[in-house]
């Protein structure tokens, strides 16, 4: 396949992954304590399944999986567990590098749900920066039919070199992760893309591809070009599909996953060994050995930095991940984690901080580099100005926060702070608007019923009453203005909001499965609850008009 | 430990490859040079006077606008966005208009039309032009004052300026420009007879076709340095040539041919240096072509009906007008937001 | 001669607008019949813009009430949970001026929690609580289900041993908001400090 297709915009920034490509993929040395954060993937943090003072190996289960959308948690060194809190676990190492593997799997025979289970215990996430669980990923098959598998190598951020050193060390590896991965999903083909500047990882790609079997692997080489590595500017760039804003790759067909993942996949399903180290690129003007580790998980980043020889006077930050979307570190003692796949001790002169922020004259360089064809300048002036209709109507949420139009800003805007900042208000305005929401049903239910209960209460009156056959005159004349008709209306439209709630209910459960339908279910029982008040009201009516009539 | 991300951190890596705002401002400026020199050396040193008084009085007024403000002066002043607009309404006023036409177009410009609204990048309308546009409806005898091709140093130069010359005087330096000769034609009806009647002094067609050309070439060089983007003057001259030659294929006894429109006037110097303020100007690529051919069809139509010779200013005016409504309604379609491709459908039949 | 001409003019002129007036009328007489609605849309908009805390401190037992009472005139100022913005939002809404807060601002979201040891099992509370958050049975301890619970403080007055506590909500990190320190100020300038920049 050629490379036709195109996605819009684009930055050419300075790649410097000279500094960390030079030298072969190593082996950190062994950490003497991990830190390990609860949360180290997207969705909801695992729950700890070690006390302190537990004995573990390196591979033993310390924090289970919660929820859906999360993943298991394993010691990566073995020694004794020391502090448990509600958001990490601490180990201090005894030295021994005891493992504790589970057996091995001959994927080509096993059965896909002891692959997808295997993914499941052995914590796997995707490594590129999401961190999805890589079971749940697995699972799409469920309600999408995958065509294609995706290897995204691009690897399009400047200095990061992370899956550059990985393919060429662990080419087959990566393929055969890459099999396993596609055996899962029913892929039919799998789709490498790679960005022109790694010619040496192109190379072991292309001696690999021989041997890959059964599935066929196509190896398309991209021109370099910020930010190709995207999940949806690479599909779109080698398979000319659009990713539907709010969907996912799986919409269009398309797995996409990073070859670190699919190398992770592969140990945990042959060798049985879960996700406890992963590829680190060192790199930056403030340290003197740059280039990719193996490193522990829960690794004290000053600890890995000052290993690769950290020029203290020299650091004036470090950034994990890559220049442009990564975070810098507020502080080094900070562990590292399944989402770290770079760090960054940058000089002073290396990332100078940038100018002062003048005002945004819509020069416009900022649409023109987009990727998504969003109007950049826009988005900042109601981000600002809080306006959340009109950010919605300029599609803020389709905004993938790479930061091109940060780097090109004439004004040295930081746009992308306020993007950020604008989404996570709106989020948070979403989540309040949905609570007020089912407070609110919650009410009308609590009124359906108190109204309900009050009509019963009422109907066994006058059945006591009824009983007790007393002359009607007295009952009479209070129940002079029976509005029979009224009555009537209110039960008709009480029967008609069942149905209508039946019916949305029916509706959305077809629709989407997977959805909460709680509000929903309430707001049923609310309208049923509001018929039978209706009707025990009615029915009332009606008795006490037959006896007027009768007497 | 959350992963998420640490806002408020400004991003790491910025940019060489786009000058910052003040650059592309003095670019601008530098490019406004050949067409400077080129009027001066046709309409004499008045012009230059122009260019100089209006960018000090531009810098005067911003810096005193931001002090009352409380805003810093330096930074908003090295941005040169002030200077700016001085240059261009200098260069649109008549050689050497008096030292208080200059003054009171600045303040319009700078302190109405700029400040009031939030200084730079806040301003609904091109500060130049609603200097200029006040200026022309409130001291039209001043404002056509275009004398005829001249030596460079005129003997009442000096008089004009500092505006002592006498009233009586004012009429002698009064010389049609060719719009302004070509909307009233003297005792002409038809355009062969006017221009039969050689209504113009010797030389002032040529002259302004040539200042003409000096500001194409000013245009291009940025639209070569992509300081500007094309598509505001192409879709302006575009339309502009397109709705002249229809009027002129029409009739062309009446109406003057679309040469003559592109090269009189400022039809290229508002292309490339009066339509392009990006601040004023529609914000996609779709409305900076419409709002481009919006001022074209303005230009064409407003000198062929309306009361004014040329319109540059007021087409720039009214299309600033309509800013806010083509910016809502040309908002691009971001990739995903259409339908997904068709061919290899994902979901499950 | 000229004058018939002018009446003619004239007369034409009236006919042509009276029929133009008539035409319009009917046009929107048409339209208002056509597309009225039954509901009140504005009562619901309003109500979407409350709170949903059901609380009862605005005088009226629930949010939909009270969005009924300010559609018939009511102040806008006396929902204490929704605050400032709240006022903001229905001022905007129904064209009215925003009226200073008629009551305390809350400073942030609360919820109710109660003290288990102390509770007697009494059931007022359950009674008293507007979205049933809270779960227990006569001469069992209660408590509060956090998630629904809506921080009104109804369920405090009616407890005969004062065992509940408004505690802040707690917030998990997903919902974690970044610390802005802006104003609301539009102007770019305006945000820099006015000395110390140069």
């Amino acid at each position: 396949m050629s490379n036709a297709f195109d996605f819009p915009g684009g930055i050419y920034p300075p790649e410097r992954k000279q500094r960390s490509n030079q030298s072969a993929l190593i082996e950190a040395p062994l950490p003497s304590r991990v830190t390990l954060p609860l949360q180290q993937h997207s969705g909801q943090p695992a729950t700890p399944c070690v006390a302190q003072g537990d004995t573990v190996k390196v591979g033993s289960v310390i924090a289970k999986r919660e929820g859906m959308v999360s993943s298991a948690l394993h010691a990566s060194i073995s020694g004794t567990v020391g502090e448990v809190s509600t958001t990490q676990i601490s180990i201090d190492g005894d030295g021994q590098d005891a493992w504790l593997r589970l057996p091995p799997l001959e994927w080509q025979y096993a059965e896909p749900h002891a692959l997808l289970e295997r993914l499941n215990e052995s914590g796997i996430v995707g490594l590129g920066g999401a961190g999805f669980p890589a079971h749940i990923k697995a699972r799409v098959v469920e309600r999408h039919t995958i065509d294609t598998l995706v290897i995204n190598a691009a690897e399009c951020e400047p200095y990061i070199t992370a899956d550059d050193l990985t393919l060429r060390h662990y080419a087959n590896e990566v393929l055969e992760g890459a099999q396993i991965t596609a055996k899962l999903c029913g892929a039919q083909h799998i789709v490498i893309g790679i960005e022109d500047n790694k010619p040496e990882a192109i190379d072991a790609l292309k001696q690999a591809l021989t041997n890959s079997q059964p599935v066929p692997v196509e190896l398309t080489v991209i021109a370099t070009r910020y930010p190709s590595g995207g999940e949806r500017q690479l599909i779109k760039k080698l398979l000319d599909l659009n990713v539907p804003s709010g969907g996912l790759p799986a919409d269009v067909g398309v797995l996409c996953h990073n070859p670190g993942t699919l190398l992770a996949i592969l140990h945990a399903v042959r060798d049985g060994q879960p996700l406890v180290s992963r590829t680190v690129t060192l790199t930056g003007e403030a340290i003197t050995q740059p280039g990719n580790r193996w490193v522990r998980l829960g690794t004290s980043v000053r600890e890995l930095l000052e290993q690769t020889g950290l020029n203290t006077s020299e650091l004036h930050q470090v950034i994990q991940g890559g220049p442009m979307m990564g975070t810098p570190l507020l502080t080094l003692d900070t562990p590292v984690t399944k989402l770290t796949n770079c760090l960054i001790a940058a000089t002073l002169e290396e990332l100078p901080p940038p100018p002062a922020e003048s005002p945004c004259i819509r020069c416009g360089e900022c649409e023109s580099v987009c990727p998504v064809a969003l109007l950049p300048q826009q988005l900042h002036w109601y981000a600002r100005a809080q306006d959340d209709a009109k950010l919605e109507r300029y599609h803020l949420f389709d905004c993938i926060e790479c930061g091109a139009c940060s780097y090109v800003c004439p004004s040295h805007i930081p746009l992308v702070v306020d993007y950020r900042e604008a989404k996570s208000r709106i989020r948070l305005q979403r989540i309040e608007a949905t609570k007020a929401e089912h407070a609110k049903h919650r009410f009308e239910f609590r009124q359906a019923r108190l109204a309900r209960e009050e009509a019963e209460k009422q109907a066994r009156k006058q059945a006591r009453q009824a009983q007790q056959r007393r002359p009607s005159n007295t009952a009479a004349t209070n129940s002079e203005k029976v509005d029979l008709r009224g009555l009537r209306i209110a039960h008709a439209a009480a029967k008609a909001s069942v149905k209508k709630a039946e019916k949305t209910l029916a509706r959305v459960a077809q629709e989407d499965p997977k959805q909460s339908l709680d509000d929903l279910e309430m707001q049923l029982a609310t309208a049923q609850e509001n018929l039978k008040a209706a009707e025990l009201q009615l029915a009332q009516a009606r008795e006490q008009q037959s006896s007027e009539e009768s007497s | 430990m959350s992963m998420m991300h640490a806002s408020g951190v400004k991003d790491a890596m910025t940019t060489t490859a786009v000058p910052p705002t003040a650059s592309l401002m003095r670019w601008v400026i530098a490019a406004t040079l050949p067409g400077i020199a080129t009027m001066s050396y046709f309409f004499g040193l008045g012009v230059i006077s122009n260019v100089l008084l209006a960018a000090a009085f531009g810098v005067a007024l911003e810096a005193a606008v931001l002090r009352l403000r409380q805003r810093p002066i330096r930074v908003a002043l090295d941005d040169s966005s002030a200077l700016l607009t001085g240059v261009l309404l200098g260069t649109s006023l008549p050689p050497a208009s008096p030292w208080w036409l200059i003054g009171v177009g600045m303040i319009a410009a700078i302190v109405v039309a700029k400040q009031l609204y939030g200084g730079l990048g806040h301003n609904p309308f091109n500060p130049a032009m609603v200097g200029y546009a006040l200026l022309l409806v409130s001291f039209p005898t001043y404002m056509t004052l275009w004398a005829p091709p001249q030596e460079m140093l005129p003997n009442d130069l000096w008089a004009q300026i500092t505006g002592t010359l006498p009233t009586t005087q004012l009429d002698s330096l009064s010389g049609a420009t060719p719009l302004d000769a070509f909307k009233h034609k003297g005792n002409a009806v038809l355009a062969s007879e006017f221009w039969a009647a050689n209504p113009l002094p010797n030389g002032t067609l040529t002259a302004w076709q040539w200042v003409a050309l000096a500001w194409l070439a000013g245009g291009g060089v940025l639209m070569a340095k992509r300081i500007i983007s094309w598509h505001i003057p192409i879709a302006m001259l575009g339309s502009l040539v397109l709705l002249a030659t229809l009027f002129y294929l029409s009739a062309p006894s009446h109406f003057a041919s679309p040469l003559f429109h592109l090269l009189t006037g400022a039809t290229l110097f508002g292309a490339f240096f009066i339509a392009t303020d990006p601040v004023s100007a529609a914000t996609s690529q779709r409305g900076k072509l419409i709002y481009g051919a919006g001022i074209g069809a303005l230009v064409i139509i407003i000198r062929t009906f309306g009361g004014y010779p040329d319109a540059v200013a007021f087409a720039v005016l009214l299309m600033n007008l309509c800013v806010p409504l083509l910016d809502l309604y040309s908002v691009p379609q971001p990739t995903g937001q259409q339908k997904a491709s068709p061919g290899k459908p994902g979901e499950q039949p | 001669m000229n004058s018939t001409i002018d009446i003619i003019g004239i007369l034409s002129a009236v006919a042509v607008l009276t029929g133009l007036g008539i035409g319009f009328g009917a046009l929107l007489g048409v339209v208002s019949e056509r597309f009225k609605r039954e509901d009140n849309p504005l009562v619901e908009q309003i109500d979407a813009l409350l709170p949903q805390t059901q609380c009862g401190q605005c005088g009226y037992p629930g949010c939909r009430p009270y969005a009924e009472a300010i559609n018939q005139g009511d102040a806008l100022n006396k929902c204490p949970p929704g605050g400032e913005a709240t006022i903001h939002a229905l001022a905007d809404l129904l064209g009215r001026a925003p009226e200073p807060l008629d009551g305390e601002a809350q400073s942030e979201a609360k919820v109710a929690f109660i003290r288990e040891a102390e509770c007697i099992g009494c059931t007022k509370c359950i009674q008293a609580c507007p979205v049933d958050a809270i779960i227990g049975a006569a001469k069992l301890m209660h408590t509060v289900i956090e998630d629904e619970c809506t921080g009104c403080d109804l369920c405090l007055d009616p407890c005969p041993v004062d065992c509940i506590d408004m505690l802040p909500r707690s917030a998990p990190l997903t919902q974690w908001q970044p610390v802005v320190a802006r104003t609301s100020n539009m102007i770019a300038s305006d945000r820099q400090p006015a000395s110390g920049v140069s």
